[in-house]
């Protein structure tokens, strides 16, 4: 039997892979880290912690947009503010945390799930203040861009010298 | 560009408070859309 998809459920179909796939590649690297977590003395041990655990969230993050921004194109919803739809369409206008924020507050509310993340607690604070304080501690000679090629299977990443 | 203990706990706190939330929103995500339950 085949099931023939309109363009916008093609859309989300390719949006929720690459969400699914990339998951397991970032999820993958955290889990090999806290295996050997008993080395978490070492400074590199440190670093790459740090760095896995930002691509997971900005990884995470770049896929939940895609979806919500088909999401939000196939149906309204009007709860969304115009700094989340901002966010769905020019993430670059954003720090990370602000990004990280605003894009599950909408995931949330397209998904209507609940408990929402509590972005009013002293965990939130001390998250933005670690997103700022991690990235600059483990990025500052080397500026990190991200390419998120369509399929995300496959990672790459450009370095160039800060 | 050594993460001293210090500093090394507020990180591995926070990154763990942000992967949390984003497990939460996929846990919540698979137990309400059936397709992507395995």
């Amino acid at each position: 039997m085949t099931t023939s998809l309109s363009p916008a459920d093609q859309r989300m179909a390719a949006a929720f892979s690459n969400f699914i796939d990339l998951g397991y590649v970032l999820m993958s690297d955290i889990m090999e880290l806290t295996e050997t977590e008993s080395e978490s003395r070492s400074q590199s041990w440190r670093r790459n912690y740090i760095r896995a655990s930002i691509a997971l969230v900005e990884g995470f993050g770049h896929c939940l947009r895609e979806i919500c921004a088909v999401g939000c194109s196939a149906c309204s919803t009007p709860s969304i503010s115009p700094k989340e739809h901002q966010v769905l369409n020019a993430e670059n206008d954003f720090d990370t945390g602000e990004r990280i924020k605003l894009t599950l507050r909408v995931a949330y509310k397209l998904f209507e799930l609940q408990p929402a993340p509590n972005f009013a607690g002293r965990e939130w604070t001390q998250a933005r203040w670690a997103l700022r304080r991690g990235i600059d501690s483990c990025t500052r000679r080397l500026q990190l861009t991200w390419i998120f090629p369509m399929n995300f299977g496959s990672i790459s990443m450009t370095l160039r010298a800060g | 560009m050594d993460i001293p203990d210090e500093l090394w706990k507020h990180l591995y706190d926070a990154a763990g408070w942000l992967i949390a939330q984003h497990m939460d929103f996929l846990k919540l995500l698979i137990a309400k859309v059936p397709a992507l339950q395995p």
